[in-house]
């Protein structure tokens, strides 16, 4: 079978997915003027208990799991995302409470999120599972979608090959344009994110907007978490190799805008792709260069485009910032 | 009343010297690690209370008493042995949180000193294998080529940030896969592999930092590190504190706005800043490599779990040491010695990942506790002016009424 223009396509979409709800939530949080680097941890915690839950009510055996419809398959993946993507949430909220309520340094506060979540995963994992690893055994991955897989070129790319995440991240992407564009919550998230003190003036509750940004993106992680492992193994790791942080470089080359953000993840889903199957893509193939310096691509690529497109990025102005009233 | 003053004037130098400003400033570290130590403590008491009441079943119960024994002795545990071993684990900590601390003051965040210590190792490695020289300049060479190989992976992040406006955090972690990568590509590219192993050959006898009193430590790997360490530690202290270029940098990293309208330059400092950095990275990657028995894996789980996560305790270090070169000194001890306690925690049946989740939660509650303490003091400042500029009044009131 020869490598076609299609399993490129099919590998981007499944890297990519992850990357953009995770980067979603990002623009969230930034928009509203709290950065937040924990993703990387708040992703692996979500994909801890995730995959968990997934395993416990997943079919006992190899066979009857491999016979599930596509309709179980995507239950089961949604069970694990809603799981994943609440403790997410409630683990973003630690970064919250230190950030905007403790008035604490956000990047101090969200590094220790980073530290804890492997370690707590490891731990736990090890003391009640045995072992640092999480199996699971369905294959998410559904072969046709119905009739729907039958349309040329889009029912090649979308709807062949593809888990049932594609979907939710095309819904989450739209829905948070919406958000951020067309409602008056939206308005108010992003005048917090540029000019809290103004928009504090008006009316509006800072906290209470920058915690719920903060809880969306610690959902919005968990989920990315759990699509993450079950889109490249089969099983959780313990790690989700440096995602959340490539989610904040999408978020930064989509220079803190939705479709853009979708650009960058493309890019980056595409990186990757090549980056993990070079011995399979004829022209790349030829090369023949190093095998680590192919796994070596996305990181090398993000500094590139970074580093092309930082220059001219505009960052919302207050993100990073501690607001505290009493400086109005 | 002379004599009177003297004594005065005298109880107040002993009184700076015991009890320096900065200590009131370690008080948020102190509360953290108290808070983390609980934290741990009450895990560990959860755990054994799930396994005793059967809610779950592991192979060999934890033993809470002995488990808490173990932890608190920390570096303790094997006598000098452990101390030797704890001082070993030390010195690479400090030089880590020393690093990252030292740009913390220029208002940066080098999450890439994973990076830096890789770059550095890596290329001290080579050194130590490939070059050969007599006993006591090989070390030292070899140190200090890995010391400019981490100042040159710090300085590209800076130049990224300063010319480019690269978010620094975004790109050191990108840096520290790449350091990661290059480093493995470097290592097989000129064969430093041993035989069909993934790990690279040991350094020669010349390349191995000198031993002190390592028979006193029970002939353990303890060297002159925690000397080198301490020596960095000193001279960070003098280049922050008693420098123009530490002036500038602390500057910059107070308000880059108001730096740069009194005439420094800015970007300059910035470069400068991560190079420093990435320099002490280096030698700490360096000094965890010249020793005998020591190899680097080329593989990504080893690379993550014996250099990385060095790194990254860098950042733990910085943070409960305050950014301060002294306050890394003590607080890269206390680090390896938790560390040290946690190792043995297998032998009353917890994992030893329980290090891991303690000095996480420790840098939670210093984030906490340090806007705890902010909040505290302003309350109190408040306060005071209050009182005073009452008083002030007062004061003018009267003085009218005369």
């Amino acid at each position: 079978m020869t490598y076609s223009i299609y399993d490129l396509l099919n590998s981007t979409i499944s890297t990519m997915i992850p990357l953009l709800i995770v980067a979603v939530g990002a623009m969230v949080c930034e928009r509203s003027g709290v950065t937040n680097i924990a993703l990387e941890g708040i992703m692996i915690m979500g994909a801890f208990v995730g995959v968990w839950v997934i395993r416990a009510i997943e079919p006992d055996t190899n066979m009857l799991a491999l016979a599930q419809s596509n309709w179980d398959k995507t239950l089961l993946l949604f069970a694990g995302m809603l799981v994943g993507g609440l403790v997410g949430m409630l683990f973003s909220w630690f970064h919250a409470y230190a950030s905007i309520s403790m008035k604490a340094d956000q990047t101090i506060s969200a590094t220790a999120l980073n530290l804890i979540a492997p370690a707590l995963a490891f731990y736990i994992a090890r003391t009640v599972l045995g072992g640092r690893q999480i199996f699971f055994k369905t294959v998410f991955k559904m072969n046709t979608v119905g009739f729907l897989a039958d349309i040329p070129v889009i029912g090649d790319i979308f709807f062949q090959r593809v888990n049932s995440g594609l979907y939710v991240g095309i819904v989450i992407l739209i829905v948070s344009w919406i958000f951020l564009y067309k409602t008056k919550e939206g308005l108010r998230l992003r005048a917090c994110g540029e000019n809290p003190h103004a928009a504090d003036s008006l009316g509006v509750n800072i906290y209470k907007v920058r915690y719920r940004a903060v809880l969306i993106s610690g959902f919005l992680a968990g989920i990315g978490g759990v699509l993450f492992s079950v889109s490249t193994a089969k099983s959780f790791e313990g790690t989700v190799s440096g995602y959340g942080f490539l989610a904040i470089a999408v978020l930064i080359f989509g220079n803190w805008k939705p479709f853009r953000v979708l650009f960058a993840a493309f890019f980056f889903g595409l990186m990757m792709t090549v980056g993990a199957q070079h011995t399979s893509i004829p022209l790349i193939q030829d090369l023949n260069l190093p095998d680590d310096f192919y796994t070596m691509i996305p990181y090398l690529a993000t500094l590139i485009v970074l580093a092309l497109s930082s220059r001219s990025s505009r960052a919302p102005k207050a993100a990073g910032q501690v607001y505290d009233q009493g400086t109005r | 009343m002379k004599f009177k003053e003297m004594i005065a004037k005298l109880w107040l130098g002993i009184k700076k010297l015991f009890v320096p400003s900065s200590y009131s400033a370690a008080v948020p570290s102190f509360i953290a690690i108290g808070f983390g130590i609980l934290f741990g403590i009450f895990t560990m008491f959860i755990i054994w209370m799930l396994v005793i009441t059967g809610v779950f079943t592991v192979d060999n119960d934890p033993q809470f008493f002995y488990g808490i024994t173990l932890l608190l002795a920390g570096g303790f545990n094997q006598g000098m042995y452990s101390i030797g071993y704890t001082l070993y684990r030390a010195a690479p900590l400090i030089l880590a949180g020393l690093a990252v601390g030292f740009a913390f003051r220029t208002g940066l965040f080098n999450i890439g000193a994973p990076g830096q210590m890789i770059v550095g190792a890596t290329i001290a490695v080579y050194v130590g294998i490939r070059v050969s020289m007599p006993a006591p300049w090989h070390w030292m060479f070899a140190l200090l080529c890995g010391m400019i190989a981490g100042g040159l992976w710090g300085f590209i992040v800076g130049a990224l940030k300063a010319l480019l406006n690269v978010h620094e955090v975004v790109a050191s972690i990108m840096m520290n896969y790449v350091a990661m990568y290059s480093s493995f590509m470097f290592i097989k590219g000129n064969n430093l592999l041993d035989g069909n192993t993934s790990h690279t050959l040991g350094v020669r006898a010349t390349a191995m930092i000198p031993y002190g009193t390592s028979a006193f430590f029970g002939g353990y790997v303890m060297n002159i590190g925690i000397i080198l360490a301490i020596i960095a530690v000193i001279v960070i202290y003098i280049v922050l504190n008693k420098t123009t270029l530490g002036y500038q940098l602390k500057a910059v990293g107070f308000n880059k706005d108001a730096s740069k309208y009194a005439g420094m330059n800015t970007k300059r400092n910035i470069m400068i800043s991560m190079a420093i950095s990435g320099i002490l990275a280096g030698m700490g990657g360096a000094i965890l490599f010249l020793v005998s028995g020591k190899y680097i894996f080329v593989t990504k789980d080893m690379m993550t779990a014996e250099l990385m996560s060095v790194g990254f305790d860098g950042i733990s270090v910085a943070l409960l040491g305050l950014s301060n070169p002294v306050g890394a000194l003590f607080a890269g001890l206390f680090l390896a010695y938790i560390r040290q306690g946690g190792y043995y925690l297998n032998l009353a049946n917890y994992m030893a990942e329980m290090a891991d989740v303690i000095t996480a939660v420790i840098i939670y509650f210093s984030a906490l506790s340090t806007a705890l303490y902010a909040l505290v003091k302003a309350k109190k400042l408040k306060f005071k002016s209050r009182t005073k500029s009452r008083k002030k009044i007062a004061d003018e009131d009267a003085g009218g009424e005369v």
